[in-house]
């Protein structure tokens, strides 16, 4: 292992970002690696840790007002053992190998974990989108797209979006390569509803977390009905969160944003979750206006001289962290054990500290880390290749349905590892080792290529 | 031979009216009126005839107030000489000026500073080099970087710093005192002229003084011409005026008095005066000492800012004037009439009994028509009438009147009727111009862009209004380009300062100027007030056909003139002025101009007034009346469309350039631009880049909420009092359907995370002015491009606009666009060197590439800085008022700071920065805003409370401290310097050496320099 750090080192002395990726996830697989001989003999980790294909491609575009720029484009082909090659392109002027190697290798596993065929891939440009007009952006994707259209295609590469690429920018892309390619295919997800893209695509990482939450307890023969829950953040995730609870009888009974949080006692119903949705979606105001449309609820600002939230102190069943990372320090995790709590469910990207980790993991907590609960988002994208493979376009009702089942393989690929590697609950350890397992094994089967 | 009517061109003649059948002699030629007293021609022999004044057609139509400049010199300085005012030469550059020279005879050059590719300085030497002895006066708007003056400048090219305080006094005062100069020898020699020395270091000062002085003199001789009957002794006075000397130190005064000590007849002296190259604090009154000891009946006036000497001027027995004095103007002149005397004209019965007084031709003309026969004709037959008018130089008139006589006239009542008209004729023709006078029987507001009311100034806005006016007549090709909507300024009515000092002083209200009355006592006070009838008789006559809405706002003088914005100080009113009752109607509208002028009174004005030097008491304010632009939808009006643009953006992102401009828009009034609440920021010659509009999230982050509308139906009957304008907030949400809300909006498709540009399909609506801005469905920034263009052309400097949009209705579409203000902006970008060394880059604990205003500044001892371990963005009202605490106290011990904290300074969004107003922090010198993780908000550039700190010459830096930038704070350093005091949120630190800040204005780089930095305390 350690060998195997030093000769990444050695090779890419520059890759400061991709060195401390890697150096992380091969430490946590080590039990797998322990137990799998066959795995070191056939250097499958010299092989994951090296991406397939790698292209540094020049990217000229000319502004507005006719002066010709150069940017450099990216496509790291990282691992395609289970699928064609998919992954985000970022454009923003902090993009370069050593950031997208590292982004490319994470999201192999993350792929990997939703079951579906999608191999790992990032890419990108060191262009950033702000500060050009609409135009630039435009000419500026058309031209990325002249060169790596050789190299992508649904059933080789589907890139999606990421930071800097959003709607606009995928739209320019994607009718660039079907210029290009003379085809209208599925070569990209996160496309327009019109043309391509799939229905439930804000929505799918807060029903995820939550069907993915109804799993876990279903675990311990109980369901999410009749439970008061806590969430925190008020965007799209924490949303849909709530939308999915109130859908399956619970009580969400909070919301927050970086000011402070509400605490509605009655629970947060279908209706006062319209007028949070209208607050944040369209007015863009900040949630202790709740308090004054519904004046039963509190609002609590946040107080930074205290050493906890005070939100998670609050009675309740289950937690469902949608904000921002670090959000749950030790003391919260005490408080929530404290209050009742007896399942969090990560929503947004590592919402818990480590400590609180720990003590939930201690405590035998139900405890499902953000890259199992969050995977929804992931696995739309897989439905959006789905679909455009069988030229068909699935209602919400169908789409949800397929995210459920996802969430529901998901959360069983997890308990069934955690359970195979010797620690039976342990979402955490269950979550990390089978995309690991499952795409070595892919590896193997496909021998040296 | 007929007798001529009087008209003012003299080109018309007619011929009714009584004088018709009056015949004229016209025995007494110009030549032989004159030849009978030559020995007074010899006086005043030497005069200043051809003045050149280098300055941007701006400067030029300030100085000019309107075309009143002419009636002034005329009216109030003719007295001194009766020749012709010196005829002024513009040239609008340096080149052309030294071009002008080769040319042309020129007995004097005032220069502005703004000359384009030449500083003043350097033009000054440019000038002597051609013509050594021609006297170069630099007249700036503000004195910074001209005094003192910077390091390694050559002043050898300028004789005299004058600095523009919104007086057209200066003018003719600066080329008085030249002549004066020059004649003296002679005059007094010849005639035993008397001579008055003003002894006076400061600039500021002896520009504040010498009109002042003029002035009193100037009445002091009118007062003898309206008394004396006798010609010789008239002309004699007139041509004997006192001269009027100045002297900038110790050692030249002494020489003066030396010189004229047998003519003086007063000196003005400071007390703190240069005294062999150093400034001594007493050597004023050493200087007051030894006269006194020659001359022991001497008038003498000690002027000193310190109030203590007041008692060394009493064992002068010299009169002594507190510079800082609220009542200076009215002290000084206390001075002067005790000594000299002045009067208006005086209507007296033939024993002599006064009956009525009448200061200017306005009364002349009333009173003429009211005194009783006896008193008529006596002063006519005395030529009283023309003597008084040929000593306000209206010479035409004053010889018309000359040449008739009163045996011509049938009656009493023909003689009457011929002079009233004939005055009224002049004074028609004087207001004529840019501006003209209102009277509600003539009035017609679809012609009348621009009117007035009252006989005083209009102030600094209204005259930016009104060369706006000109310059948008002037440029027909402009309404030619944009065929397609009308570009105007909106129909305005000025009330006069004649209207705020007849209402102050009928009132008696002048004790509240004051320092020491609550806001709220002032606005009871004047509220309570009467609105002097002639004012509210012609707003009643304005209002029968001006019945949109209307705001109401300040003019004052000081407003946009000297380069310092009071924008936003005093507070504006809008009413809506659709109320079925004219009565109601007319209420409001005096309401609002009681609140208008009741602003003038509040403690911002008077702090701010404070920290320039201005005295409150000068705030002689005019108000503007104007037409709202905008447009009824439902219950509201507003216009869709209104901002701030900018010549000068000090925030250049991405490939815009510093020099193309930055406009602020947003929907609604621009209350929401001006308050710095969330607006779109855009460069109009690139308004493709929209930086806050860069992602969908950005935009959803950024876009307005909120915007600023008038209520017109079911509003308060009563505009309430401390509101800075009784407009109301409306979230956007709720007028989606608007139609402007329509024309502006994108709107957001939730499913697929992105911003379709139109606000027609249903969804989140999100004002982006993307139909405006990338689509050209009006064409705002080529407009704003062409119009910042004209403006700074106009202005010769960098300027700002305030203008507004108004798209019609969905019925009755329209693009009309309003211009509605101009004012210079502070961005001082004068040449004057300031260089920065690699070494000072090392050596600085703080380093920026993004600050405003230039030079170098050596007076700061203080820091307070926002403890960034204690802050948080939801204390940051918390931290406003502890900042106003300290600021308190600082400016008690007369301490200037540097104030260091996170995001946009003086926001009213106070999760973007910390909210303080102007009187907070008014002690500032410089300011650091830090943009970081804890508050990385966009700049604080373009709300008027940035304008009031960059016209005060306040450093404003921006360190940007989560970028790769060169922009850098030592904060190891900041911590290692002991507390003075500390607040919750605030730390307090006194250096023992003065820091220096350095900013280079022309690449914005700054560099901060701390004693221990220097010994190597930071890398």
């Amino acid at each position: 292992m350690t060998d195997i750090i030093n000769r990444i080192k050695e090779r890419d002395p520059d890759q400061k970002e991709f060195q401390q990726a890697a150096e992380e996830v091969l430490k946590t697989i080590q039990p797998v690696l322990d137990r799998t001989p066959e795995f070191r003999r056939k250097a499958l980790l010299e092989r994951i840790i090296e991406p397939e294909r790698v292209i540094i491609f020049r990217v000229p575009w000319m502004a507005d007002q006719g002066q010709v720029h150069v940017n450099r484009g990216f496509r790291i082909q990282m691992n395609s053992a289970l699928g064609p090659y998919k992954g985000g392109l970022r454009f923003h002027a902090s993009v370069n190998l050593s950031i997208l190697k590292f982004l490319a290798f994470e999201q192999v596993f993350k792929n990997a974990l939703t079951t579906l065929n999608m191999g790992g891939a990032k890419g990108g440009s060191d262009f950033d989108p702000k500060g050009k007009s609409d135009d630039e952006v435009m000419r500026f994707c058309q031209s990325f797209m002249t060169e790596l259209f050789r190299h992508i295609g649904p059933d080789t590469d589907v890139p999606a979006g990421d930071i800097g690429v959003g709607a606009r920018e995928i739209g320019y892309l994607f009718g660039m390569y079907k210029k290009l390619g003379n085809e209208f295919t599925g070569v990209f997800t996160g496309k327009g509803l019109a043309w391509g893209g799939s229905l439930i695509r804000p929505e799918a990482t807060g029903y995820g977390c939550i069907y993915f939450a109804s799993e876990m307890l279903a675990t311990r023969n109980d369901t999410i009905e009749g439970k008061t829950c806590l969430v925190s953040g008020s965007g799209n995730v924490a949303q849909y969160t709530v939308e999915k609870l109130i859908e399956l009888g619970g009580k969400a009974v909070t919301l927050s944003d970086s000011s402070g949080f509400i605490y509605d006692e009655e629970g947060i119903d279908a209706e006062k979750l319209d007028f949070v949705k209208r607050l944040k979606n369209f007015r863009r105001g900040r949630i202790r206006e709740y308090v004054e449309k519904y004046p039963q609820a509190v609002y609590t600002e946040i107080d930074t001289t205290l050493d906890h939230n005070p939100l998670w102190a609050i009675k309740a069943d289950c937690a469902f962290p949608s904000a921002t990372q670090n959000e749950i320090n030790g003391k919260d995790a005490l408080n929530l054990i404290d209050g009742g709590v007896s399942l969090i469910a990560e929503g947004a990207n590592m919402p818990c500290a480590p400590e609180a980790v720990d003590i939930f993991l201690e405590n035998k907590t139900l405890y499902g880390p953000g890259k199992a609960a969050n995977a929804g988002g992931v696995a739309v994208s897989g439905l959006e290749m789905a679909q455009n493979n069988i030229r068909l376009k699935w209602s919400r009702e169908e789409v949800d349905m397929r995210l459920k089942k996802l969430m529901k393989g998901i959360h069983k690929t997890c308990l069934d590892a955690a359970e195979e590697y010797g620690t039976p609950g342990n979402y955490v350890c269950g979550a990390n080792i089978p995309a690991f397992v499952l795409v070595m094994n892919a590896m193997l089967d496909q021998g040296l290529v | 031979m007929r007798i001529e009517r009087y008209s003012p061109s003299m080109a018309s003649e007619t011929p009714s009216g009584p004088s018709s059948s009056v015949l004229l002699e016209e025995k007494q030629s110009g030549s032989e009126f004159y030849s009978q007293f030559k020995v007074f021609h010899e006086l005043m022999s030497i005069k200043v005839r051809d003045v050149l004044l280098v300055s941007s057609p701006y400067d030029a139509y300030i100085v000019e107030e309107d075309g009143s400049l002419a009636s002034r010199i005329i009216n109030e300085y003719s007295g001194l000489n009766l020749s012709q005012p010196p005829r002024v030469t513009r040239v609008s550059s340096a080149r052309e000026a030294l071009d002008s020279l080769e040319h042309k005879r020129f007995d004097m050059v005032i220069t502005m500073p703004h000359l384009g590719e030449m500083d003043a300085f350097t033009f000054g030497i440019e000038v002597k080099k051609r013509k050594p002895h021609l006297p170069v006066n630099l007249l700036t708007h503000s004195l910074r970087g001209v005094y003192p003056s910077p390091e390694n400048t050559d002043l050898s090219g300028i004789d005299k710093i004058f600095v523009w305080t919104g007086n057209s006094d200066l003018l003719l005062a600066l080329v008085k005192n030249a002549e004066d100069r020059i004649n003296v020898k002679h005059d007094t020699a010849r005639a035993q002229v008397r001579v008055l020395i003003l002894v006076e270091d400061s600039p500021i000062y002896y520009s504040t003084f010498l009109p002042l002085i003029y002035k009193e003199v100037v009445r002091q001789t009118q007062a003898v011409l309206e008394t004396g009957l006798n010609e010789e002794h008239r002309l004699l006075t007139m041509r004997a005026r006192p001269k009027i000397l100045h002297a900038e130190d110790f050692e030249e005064a002494l020489d003066l008095f030396r010189e004229f000590k047998p003519y003086l007849f007063g000196i003005i002296a400071d007390t703190r005066l240069p005294k062999q190259n150093v400034l001594d604090p007493d050597a004023g009154f050493e200087l007051l000492r030894e006269i006194r000891e020659e001359i022991p009946d001497l008038p003498l006036l000690m002027l000193s800012s310190e109030s203590k000497n007041r008692s060394k001027a009493g064992r002068l027995q010299a009169v002594f004037l507190d510079k800082n004095s609220p009542n200076l103007l009215a002290e000084l002149h206390d001075f002067f009439l005790k000594h000299l005397g002045f009067g208006d004209f005086v209507f007296r019965m033939p024993d002599g009994t006064e009956l009525d007084r009448a200061l200017d031709l306005r009364s002349l003309e009333l009173k003429i028509r009211e005194i009783p026969d006896e008193s008529l004709l006596y002063h006519a037959r005395r030529n009283h009438f023309s003597n008084w008018i040929m000593g306000r130089s209206e010479i035409t008139l004053a010889s018309c009147f000359r040449r008739v006589r009163v045996s011509e006239f049938h009656n009493a009542d023909d003689l009457r009727e011929f002079l009233a008209t004939s005055i009224h004729a002049l004074r028609k023709m004087r207001q004529k111009g840019v501006v003209a006078q209102f009277k509600g029987s003539t009035y017609d507001v679809d012609i009348m862009d621009f009117v007035k009311v009252g006989q005083g100034s209009i102030g600094g806005k209204a005259r930016g209004l009104a060369f706006m006016s000109t310059m948008l007549h002037d440029h027909e090709e402009l309404h030619e380009k944009f065929a397609d909507l009308s570009v105007k300024i909106p129909k305005t009515l000025v009330i006069t300062t004649e209207g705020f000092e007849s209402f102050v002083s009928e009132n008696g209200l002048e004790y509240l100027a004051k320092n020491g009355f609550t806001d709220q006592e002032v606005a009871d006070a004047f509220l309570s007030a009467e609105m002097p009838a002639w004012l509210a008789g012609e707003l009643e006559a304005f209002l029968t056909q001006a019945d949109f809405p209307l705001s109401v706002r300040s003019s004052s003088l000081l407003e946009d003139a000297q380069f310092q914005p009071y924008a936003g100080l005093y507070h504006t009113y809008m009413i809506p002025n659709n109320h079925a009752d004219p009565g109601v109607r007319l209420q409001h509208l005096i309401t609002a101009v009681k609140l208008v002028y009741s602003s003038t009174f509040y403690e911002g004005p008077k702090s701010f007034s404070r920290n320039t030097l201005n005295q409150p008491h000068e705030e002689a304010m005019a108000v503007i009346v104007q037409q709202l632009s905008g447009e009824a939808y439902g219950d509201y009006f507003y216009p869709a469309v209104a901002g701030v643009a900018q010549s000068h953006n000090f925030y250049p992102f991405s490939r815009m350039k510093t020099d193309e401009g930055i406009a602020h828009i947003a929907l609604g009034f621009g209350k929401t631009v001006a308050e710095g609440e969330r607006s779109l920021r855009f460069s109009p010659k690139h308004p493709n880049i929209l930086p806050q509009l860069s992602t969908v999230e950005d935009t959803l982050q950024n876009t307005q909420r909120y915007f600023y509308a008038l209520r017109i139906r079911g509003y308060d009957e009563y505009p309430r009092t401390f509101e800075n304008s009784n407009l109301v907030k409306l979230e956007v949400d709720e007028f989606e359907d608007a139609y402007p809300v329509l024309c502006l909006s994108g709107t957001y498709m939730p499913d697929e995370h992105r911003i379709r540009d139109t606000g027609y399909m249903s969804g989140p609506k999100v004002v982006t002015f993307a139909q405006i801005l990338k689509h050209q469905a009006f064409p705002l920034s080529e407009l704003l491009t062409e119009l910042l263009e004209l403006a700074k052309k106009g202005m010769g400097c960098p300027v700002e606009i305030e203008f507004s949009v108004n798209l019609g209705t969905r019925e009755r579409p329209k693009a009309e666009f309003f211009f509605l203000q101009m004012r210079p902006m502070v961005a001082e970008l004068e040449r004057l060197d300031v260089q920065i060394t690699s070494m000072e880059r090392k050596q600085a604990f703080c380093r920026s590439a993004q600050a405003l205003g230039n030079g170098i500044n050596r007076k700061i001892e203080d820091m307070i800085l926002v403890k960034p371990e204690d802050f948080e963005p939801q204390a940051t009202s918390r931290i406003a008022e502890e900042i106003k605490g300290l600021n308190g106290q600082l400016i008690k011990e007369k301490r200037p700071y540097l104030l260091i904290g996170p995001g946009r300074w003086g926001t009213a969004d106070p999760w973007l920065g910390i909210p303080v107003q102007w009187n907070h922090i008014s002690g500032v010198s410089a300011i650091i805003e830090l943009r970081n993780a804890q508050l990385n908000a966009d700049p604080s550039q373009g709300s008027h409370f940035f304008q009031n700190i960059t016209s005060l010459g306040i450093q404003y830096i921006t360190v940007e401290e989560n970028g790769d930038q060169e922009d850098y704070l030592d904060w190891t350093w900041l911590n290692s310097q002991p507390a003075h005091q500390e607040t919750p949120h605030l730390k307090h630190l006194r250096l023992e050496v003065p820091l220096t800040i350095k900013i280079d204005g022309r690449t914005s780089q700054c560099v901060i320099i701390g004693l221990k930095s220097l010994l190597g305390g930071s890398s």
